[in-house]
């Protein structure tokens, strides 16, 4: 009796043990939440410097930041692993990385978000899609849904969803992040310190209101349904078999009956078919990932990649022919030029202020930093005898597209982004060989490299968030601009970093004299304000202009004080419109001379 | 209440509660989360039933947001290029789609469908054989 009770009262007291070790570890996950939470009113985002965002946050700020990393690894390196806990950590991470500038900000930011939600408002007026008026409608979809949700939705404007599209984009990444990693293994730890890397590592900004970000997440959901689901025996013998052998090839694949198989890849083509439509790039990203998964033997689909190929192909040749037709040569003539690709990718953008350059190099260290764990995690599966080289592969796949062109400098960018996933899956590998060697070493090591990465990534992704940011008062400068100018007038900026083509996108005409105003050559912009003589000119001057001069284009602050100046005092423009923050001249009639 | 017609009924009051708040010009926060949960959910919800597939929630929550979105983009961009732009149309639309989905959903419908399915593709496979 009494051995039987010994028996009985020890896991139950371990598991009350285990119990409140997972609430404490809870409170302290909600704690970092309210400590980030309560901190973000005292940072005053009007006084950043060139280090972005990171050099206006609060000491209470990086403590959220720090508290929320140690309690997640605490949690992975408990056992049994509490998945629930794991989930709500990941989802606290994505508010705390991704909310602030939305809860900080007067305005949506990003200028290209502005522009974004002037093409949805060209939908909504006119109610048609003119693929005459540029790229963006050849590829309609994310548009076409913003139009339909704005309006549904009874929103003034799509722009009213900008703010929060990184946090809504980020949350639909989670569960296809852990599908995806959940296909190549049944280790917990790997899964959630894989999505904890994936997060910390989405630095470069791409989850905007863009298609882009909506279209990576249908990406990584077309991945993850074809690794999970339609994975084929594996086979026994060759190459494949001897480096591409799952780590639960010997275990049951899930059986699909003809509907549920048949109903899985209608699914799979329809994301598919939507990704084509929406963005000129993640289809070919699909469709390289397709084609390896194929080679490999992962999927058994393996006329897949032909009827994408076939859909893509339609696409292109039907429906895109406004645009290819003015731009087929330039597009093939940048296919294989991978030196003049990784020029405008790499070197070209390693330019701007001091402050500036350090954002620069903590990004490129943050991206070798996830590369160089990937290579150490997929080294050490090999050395524990798991020679399943997929993941290696596809972290590697979506260089590929370096071969196709720069795409305006930010192919590298978008290869870092569609190889991410496997790459944090394989980075994950590499903190679990160290568990091996003792855990609380392990829960040591574990929370200093994400700490790090963390840190990273509030640099990294918020390195550009004074020119980034975009304030009220620019904006109702841009409308007071919109108010002033006639349809069919030419709207002329010193950067295209502007929170301008929010309305009547298509009725006016826009130049940007970057090149000249880094030259403080007036003279030239006036030239090209007064090209055409009988269409009204406005040259708009505005924060972040002034901001991207500074921090891209490498101005001093004196020669941006300076350049203003000049406008100011030149006799050839006048002012017709200034708030703090922006400045809108015309052209007098002495310009015209 | 049958368990299995719980989700049924839940898409098919979320469905009726955007119709309402689109066609009859509800306007505020409310509009808002119906109309965002209903694109969001509904129209890809009925398929991943009808597929079954073996995932777990999380999973399957992703892929009905990814299917939804993808029907939705469908409907506003084929109404746009068909010049029959409207958004109270699309909406009507997506609650059909979500009506149609509910229905090969439903236990007797979906019975018969599979049971027809099943015979088509057994001809099939006779048909490949001789």
């Amino acid at each position: 009796m009494s051995i039987g009770t010994a028996t009985g009262i020890r896991p139950r007291l371990q598991l009350a043990r285990i119990e409140i070790v997972q609430a404490a570890l809870a409170v302290a996950t909600l704690a970092s939440l309210a400590l980030w939470a309560i901190s973000l009113p005292a940072v005053d985002v009007g006084a950043m410097n060139d280090l972005g965002l990171v050099s206006v946050l609060t000491p209470l700020t990086i403590a959220g930041y720090v508290l929320l990393t140690v309690t997640f690894a605490i949690t992975v390196v408990s056992r049994p692993a509490a998945r629930w806990l794991l989930l709500l950590q990941v989802l606290a991470l994505i508010v705390m990385l991704f909310a602030a500038p939305a809860l900080l900000e007067s305005a949506a930011r990003f200028s290209v978000s502005w522009r974004h939600a002037g093409i949805i408002e060209v939908l909504t007026r006119t109610g048609r899609i003119d693929s005459t008026i540029d790229a963006y409608f050849s590829w309609p979809g994310f548009f076409a849904l913003g139009a339909f949700v704005t309006q549904a939705a009874g929103l003034s404007s799509a722009i009213d969803m900008a703010p929060w599209a990184p946090v809504t984009f980020n949350l639909l990444y989670l569960p296809a992040v852990v599908l995806i990693l959940r296909a190549g293994t049944a280790d917990a730890r790997v899964v959630w310190t894989g999505t904890w890397i994936f997060f910390v590592g989405n630095w470069i900004g791409q989850d905007y209101f863009s298609p882009q970000g909506l279209a990576y997440f249908l990406y990584l959901m077309i991945i993850g349904i074809l690794l999970t689901l339609f994975r084929p025996a594996p086979p026994e013998r060759g190459w494949i078999a001897r480096w591409f052998r799952p780590w639960d090839a010997d275990r049951e694949r899930p059986k699909l009956r003809p509907h549920q198989r048949a109903a899985l890849m209608a699914s799979v083509l329809l994301l598919f078919a939507t990704t084509i439509y929406s963005h000129q790039l993640t289809p070919f990203a699909v469709v390289g990932i397709v084609i390896l998964l194929v080679i490999v033997r992962r999927i058994d689909a393996t006329g897949l990649p032909m009827v994408m190929l076939v859909l893509l192909g339609a696409w292109l040749s039907y429906m895109t022919v406004e645009y290819l037709s003015g731009h087929i040569d330039a597009l093939i003539s940048r296919i294989g030029s991978v030196d003049s690709t990784v020029a405008a990718n790499l070197t070209d953008r390693f330019r701007g202020s001091s402050l500036h350059l350090l954002v620069l190099g903590v990004r490129a260290l943050t991206t070798l930093m996830i590369f160089g764990l990937a290579f150490v995690g997929s080294l050490d599966r090999l050395v524990q005898g798991r020679r399943d080289l997929t993941w290696p592969a596809l972290a590697a796949a979506p260089f590929g597209l370096l071969l196709l062109q720069d795409y305006g400098g930010e192919m590298l960018l978008r290869v870092y982004l569609f190889s991410l996933p496997f790459a944090a899956f394989l980075a994950a590998h590499a903190f679990v060989s160290v568990e091996a060697r003792g855990r609380p070493r392990h829960a040591f090591v574990l929370f200093g490299i994400l700490t790090i990465l963390g840190g990273a990534f509030l640099i990294s992704r918020y390195g550009n968030e004074r020119m980034d940011m975009v304030t009220s008062t620019e904006v109702a400068g841009i409308q007071q601009l919109y108010d002033v100018a006639p349809p069919d007038s030419l709207l002329v900026a010193v950067s295209d970093n502007t929170p301008w083509k929010f309305k009547d996108y298509e009725l006016y005409h826009y130049a940007v004299v970057n090149h000249e105003a880094r030259l403080q050559d007036v003279s030239a912009i006036i030239a090209r304000m007064r090209r055409d003589p009988e269409r009204e000119a406005f040259l708009v001057i505005s924060r972040s202009q002034l901001a991207a001069l500074e921090l891209q284009g490498g101005m001093t602050p004196a020669e941006v004080d300076q350049l203003i100046d000049t406008f100011r005092s030149d006799p050839r423009l006048r002012v017709v419109f200034a708030n703090p923050e922006v400045t809108v001249f015309s052209t007098t009639p002495q310009a015209a001379s | 209440m049958n368990r299995r017609l719980l989700a049924p009924a839940g898409l098919l009051v979320l469905t009726g509660l955007a119709q309402m708040a689109v066609l009859v010009g509800i306007h505020g926060p409310a509009r808002v989360a119906v109309v965002f949960a209903f694109l969001l959910l509904a129209p890809g919800w009925p398929m991943v039933s009808i597929a079954d597939p073996p995932l777990g929630l999380l999973a399957r929550l992703g892929l009905a947001i990814a299917l939804s979105i993808s029907l939705d983009m469908l409907a506003a961009t084929g109404l746009l290029y068909l010049r029959l732009w409207s958004a109270e149309l699309a909406v009507v639309v997506m609650a059909f789609v979500v009506v149609v989905g509910v229905i090969i959903d439903l236990p007797p419908t979906r019975t018969v469908l599979l049971r027809r399915a099943s015979s088509v593709w057994s001809a099939l496979g006779t048909e490949r054989r001789t």
